[in-house]
């Protein structure tokens, strides 16, 4: 589009002497990209620290034993002289981790990776019991993926002997605190004494029903050979499906699970979510074009006159429309510019005021440009019916009718 | 070429189911330089004339020829450019535009054919507007203005870029007789100045009185012709009370 000096020049002069339509116009465009882009960000907020909550201090990948139904003690050379061993590696343990352990830690995109020998446990103190998700990790590894350095509340990460690191509910429920003692019974029926030396908040209720042990200590209490469980953490969480799809690939006798997978309703509802989301938006953006073009539209009526007389001096229909594309382009472009700043300026008092303790907002770049683009946009469509009008406009209807 | 514009057999109707014919065969020639009066009882065709003339309007049919230029078909709005730069208009009900001061006003048909206007341009309508005694109200905006001072204004816009031809209809229409007069004079003197053509609508017979040619239309033709300086003005005057129609 070529504009030619006097359409700017009246465009502007328009908006400028109209003064009272030009604030309302603005400030409905501004209030439009601010809520857009204060919802864009609270809701990506929203989503990144239900993410972070529900994965953030959590496996991303999981090797597992494989489904398959046990081999028959029959089966196979030995198999019958050593059953027990058949049915554990194909149910409960993986016995050649290390192979896939050290697999796993030489892909790029994974941050940490380490065997577990996990299992359940009965956790025993006074006259309460619970069930405890009971878990050998390799300390450095584990911490890594727990986030130990951030989550630990009290103690240390460190985990030796009978020590063990309980999660935040559990020493609540249980009165745990460091130094002390309690008892934990495995399914065999025995069980061990364990002393506390660190306590963790893994943020969600049931991570925190656990029990941190060190690898060979959860092994002899749980009687595993091998491993349960190899868990991997990779650099972006979303990444994490593929390369579950490349590690099932790649290995046949072993089950592999990303977080994605087992937080199926969380992932479908987080994209209702955005759905609606969106939805919202699209509806608030033409809200905003509809007012758009009915103010224009109003203002070209009004301007009849003027538009009449334009003409008659030698302003062409291309011209006279585009008076008003310039119009809305320019209301577009200073709304969605105060809408930046007025989204901004709302999305950093939200997180002072309301910030802490809840979730913070996502103020991202994306969410500020996508609502001003699309209110530009807009708004340039909207002045589309009032610029038609007044190229329409018959300069002798306007002379004649006075 | 002596004449400005020539007319032949002008023609105008409107509406197709119910037919008004307000132009039935006009054929006239305008003197350059000059100026003509175009008078009349309602209805009888002098605004649509005046428009057709001006490039606002076209005719159903007939030939018009404005400065050598054959304008009988083709798109009012195609001729935008043309009377931007060849023709200037003042309206009987001024049509200032109100977001714009006085000053701007006047240069508006020059940001519309040539922009942003230089220095010198800026100059030369601050000399008409003393010409024509506004230039006290230059940074006023028109509702700030008298009747009077924004016919003035009209007619300095009108002028501005040295148009060979003016169109006013009704110049003094909603003016008091007295301010009337005094726009008028203003008017007919800067035109004479410029040596422009200039062509108006009036149904003041004092008015048309002061130009150098009448032009009488009744039922959309012509009744009378001729030229106030050949009859004179009371010659002029004797004639416009004749009831019959001298032309053909």
């Amino acid at each position: 589009m070529i504009v030619r000096p006097y359409e700017a020049h009246i465009a502007f002069r328009f908006l400028l002497k109209g003064r009272g339509q030009t604030v309302l116009l603005l400030a409905g465009i501004a209030v439009g990209v601010a809520v857009q882009f204060f919802l864009s960000s609270l809701i990506g907020g929203l989503q990144l620290s239900l993410i972070d909550r529900t994965v953030g201090s959590a496996p991303h990948v999981f090797i597992l034993p494989s489904d398959s139904i046990p081999t028959s003690v029959l089966a196979g050379e030995g198999a019958a002289v050593d059953s027990r061993r058949v049915l554990y590696t194909e149910n409960r343990e993986i016995l050649s981790w290390r192979s896939y352990l050290d697999f796993v830690k030489g892909l790029p995109e994974v941050t940490a990776a380490c065997p577990v020998a996990g299992g359940q446990g009965l956790i025993e103190r006074g006259g309460a019991s619970d069930t405890v998700a009971v878990k050998g990790i390799e300390p450095i590894e584990g911490a890594r993926i727990y986030n130990f350095d951030r989550n630990v509340r009290a103690g240390g990460p460190e985990l030796t002997g009978d020590g063990a690191i309980v999660g935040q509910s559990l020493a609540d429920k249980f009165r745990l605190e460091l130094g002390d003692r309690f008892f934990v019974r495995n399914s065999r029926g025995t069980g061990d004494f364990f002393t506390v030396t660190g306590i963790v908040d893994l943020g969600a209720e049931q991570a925190n029903a656990v029990v941190f042990l060190s690898l060979d200590r959860a092994r002899s209490f749980l009687g595993l050979n091998g491993v349960s469980t190899i868990e991997a953490k990779v650099r972006d969480v979303f990444a994490a499906e593929a390369l579950a799809g490349r590690l099932r690939a790649e290995f046949s006798r072993v089950k592999i699970e990303s977080w994605q997978e087992r937080n199926r309703e969380l992932l479908t509802a987080l994209r209702s979510q955005s759905g609606s989301s969106n939805i919202i938006q699209f509806f608030v953006l033409f809200a905003i074009s509809l007012g758009i073009a009915s103010v224009l539209g109003i203002a070209a009526v009004q301007k009849s006159r003027q538009l009449g007389i334009l003409k008659a001096m030698g302003v062409d229909n291309r011209g006279a429309a585009r008076i008003f594309l310039i119009q809305g382009l320019a209301l577009g472009l200073i709304g969605s510019l105060l809408g930046i700043g007025f989204g901004y300026v709302l999305g950093v008092l939200f997180i002072k005021y309301f910030g802490p303790g809840t979730f913070g907002l996502q103020l991202e770049a994306f969410n500020l440009v996508v609502p001003a683009v699309l209110a530009i946009l807009g708004a340039a469509a909207a002045s589309l019916i009032p610029a038609r009008r007044a190229a329409r406009l018959s300069p002798i209807e306007v002379i004649r009718n006075g | 070429m002596a004449e400005i514009i020539v007319v032949e057999d002008l023609r105008k109707h409107f509406g197709e189911v119910v037919r008004t014919d307000v132009l039935r065969g006009i054929s006239v020639s305008f003197e350059r330089g000059a100026t003509t009066a175009v008078i009349g009882p309602s209805g009888s065709g002098k605004t649509t004339l005046l428009n057709i003339l001006s490039l606002l309007e076209s005719p159903s049919s007939g030939r018009l020829v404005v400065d050598g230029r054959d304008f009988s078909t083709g798109d009012i709005n195609g001729f935008s450019a043309y009377r931007n730069a060849h023709i200037g208009f003042i309206f009987q009900f001024h049509y200032l535009l109100p977001e714009f001061t006085v000053l701007e006003n006047i240069l508006v048909p020059h940001w519309i054919g040539r922009g942003r206007p230089p220095q010198a341009m800026i100059d030369k309508a601050l000399a008409l507007m003393k010409e024509i005694e506004i230039l006290h109200i230059r940074d006023k905006y028109p509702a700030r203005i008298s009747g009077g001072e924004q016919q003035r204004v009209a007619i300095a816009r009108a002028l501005v870029n040295e148009p060979t031809l003016v169109f006013a209809d009704e110049p003094t229409g909603n003016l008091d007789r007295e301010t009337g007069f005094a726009a008028l004079e203003a008017m007919a003197r800067t035109v004479r100045e410029h040596g422009t053509s200039l062509i108006m609508v009036t149904h003041d017979r004092e008015i048309a009185l002061r130009a150098d040619r009448i032009l009488e239309l009744v039922d959309g033709r012509i009744c009378k012709s001729f030229s106030v300086v050949e009859t004179g003005v009371d010659g002029a005057r004797k004639l416009l009370q004749d009831r019959g129609c001298t032309a053909e």
